[in-house]
């Protein structure tokens, strides 16, 4: 039982005061179980967790009042860790990345066209 | 239809075995890496596939006897690998053994029309599953292109090119061949497989976005278009000339296989195992078959997925590919002496 009183204690939740989108400041909230703010606090986050291309930031660590500004660099989905406590999220683009557009619809148009190729049966002259 | 040719089946595994190892295959480099990998099997499809199935046609039938039984051991073990992670309850492995047993009968008893009716319900799957996971945030991450992953990428492209120029095999058989319509078939069959992968892909991505995490769940709709392309490749091999129970029986085998001791070793039937026993036959002769299977051989070595996590794994892994070949070569030995 004490375990279960120190672990519970100890877990600290993760928040943002804002949605996060890409170069928009917003405001990390850490905080105890018992809604205490949690001060000194490493925060960083992961872009892309557990993906190719994975990126590491390290935020900073919290003030006393459990809070620490961040300006995400990168969009798409993300992990921000703090202390014991990490909390996914998505990161809103400006717009959509227009790479990948481009190369979606290029798959897209490709498999179109040889489908189209293929299914259509010239008539009998 | 030419009797024994894998045709029917090829097309079947091919068909099958694209959507699932986009959903299904763990840590798969299709989405980790983004669309690439796609464009890469598209593109070998269309430029390598398409011209050797085409070749191989014109060429003549492959080897008697070499992959009649090659064919029905991969595609049991396809539809197997397929539906078995999907069975997670004795009660649904049954509901799955008992549908493969329908669409064995049904397709053996209507023939296409069965199948078509299977494909168009998958279809319908695959749509359903891409709007209801359409929440209003860009499927971007999964999908964008990353080229530190070229490696990965390639590999699956080439081993996805190859599956699809398997499915251009499909020329091979059913209607009677047609000069300038039949010819055809292989572009098309690339390009609706590519488009049910690229589907399939996006509806990934974007549920992926939308749940702030990846890997994710397969949804219930992209599982139920799943299952109903495996039905339609078991059918189809279920189908072929002989009875059909014997083949069921075996599907089901192999699905109680991948749905309990083998439930591990996905990447390795996807990644190696699966393309060296379509590529095998095809290396068999010469010809344009032979540049193919080291296309094939290339994309193995590619994308490798590593050693198995546990020996138990391994010895599993192993334990597969040496039982089908000794399915293959009885099957083959018990053919010879009846002939």
């Amino acid at each position: 039982m004490i375990l279960a009183l120190l672990t519970g204690l100890s877990a600290a939740t993760v928040s943002l005061e804002t949605e996060a989108s890409v170069e928009v400041e917003t405001v990390v909230v850490v905080t105890r179980a018992d809604g205490a703010p949690m001060g000194g606090a490493t925060v960083r986050v992961y872009y892309r967790p557990d993906l190719v291309g994975q990126r590491e930031q390290a935020i900073g660590i919290t003030d006393a009042r459990g809070r620490i500004a961040w300006t995400p660099t990168h969009s798409g989905i993300a992990r921000i860790q703090a202390a014991d406590q990490a909390r996914s999220l998505r990161v809103a683009p400006r717009g959509a990345p227009e790479g990948t557009l481009g190369l979606l619809i290029t798959v897209a148009a490709m498999s179109l066209l040889l489908a189209g190729y293929g299914a259509w049966r010239p008539r009998a002259r | 239809m030419r009797s024994g040719h894998p045709g029917p089946a090829t097309r079947a595994i091919a068909i099958a075995g694209i959507v699932p190892a986009v959903l299904f295959v763990p840590g798969h480099a299709l989405a980790t890496g983004g669309l690439p990998g796609l464009a890469g099997g598209v593109l070998v499809g269309a430029l390598a596939g398409v011209p050797a199935a085409r070749a191989e046609w014109r060429s003549g039938p492959l080897p008697p006897g070499v992959s009649a039984r090659l064919v029905e051991v991969t595609g049991g073990l396809v539809v197997g690998a397929t539906l078995g992670p999907l069975a997670t309850t004795p009660g649904k492995l049954l509901a799955v053994v008992a549908a493969l047993g329908a669409v064995g009968a049904a397709v053996s008893r209507w023939g296409v029309s069965a199948q078509r009716a299977l494909l168009a319900l998958a279809a319908g799957g695959l749509a359903l599953a891409l709007g209801s996971s359409a929440a209003p945030v860009g499927p971007w991450t999964l999908l964008e292109p990353r080229w530190e992953a070229a490696r990965q990428g390639a590999g699956i492209g080439l081993v996805l090119g190859a599956l699809l120029a398997a499915v251009g095999f499909g020329a091979w058989c059913g209607t009677p061949w047609i000069p300038g319509v039949a010819g055809r078939r292989p572009f098309a069959a690339v390009g609706i497989a590519a488009l049910a992968g690229l589907v399939a892909l996006v509806e990934v991505a974007w549920r992926a976005e939308a749940a702030a995490e990846a890997p994710v769940a397969p949804s219930s709709a992209g599982a139920l278009a799943a299952t109903l392309l495996a039905l339609s490749a078991g059918g189809a091999i279920a189908g072929r000339a002989g009875g059909w129970s014997r083949r069921v029986l075996g599907m089901a085998i192999a699905t109680a296989w991948f749905a309990g001791p083998a439930r591990g070793i996905g990447p390795w039937f996807w990644c190696v195992l699966l393309p060296v026993a379509i590529a095998s036959p095809l290396a068999m002769r010469p010809g344009p078959g032979r540049w193919l299977a080291g296309a094939t051989g290339l994309g193995i070595a590619l994308c490798w997925p590593g050693i198995p996590a546990t020996p138990g794994d391994a010895a599993i892994a192993a334990l597969t590919g040496v039982a089908g070949f000794w399915v293959v070569a009885t099957g083959r030995l018990l053919d010879r002496r009846v002939a």
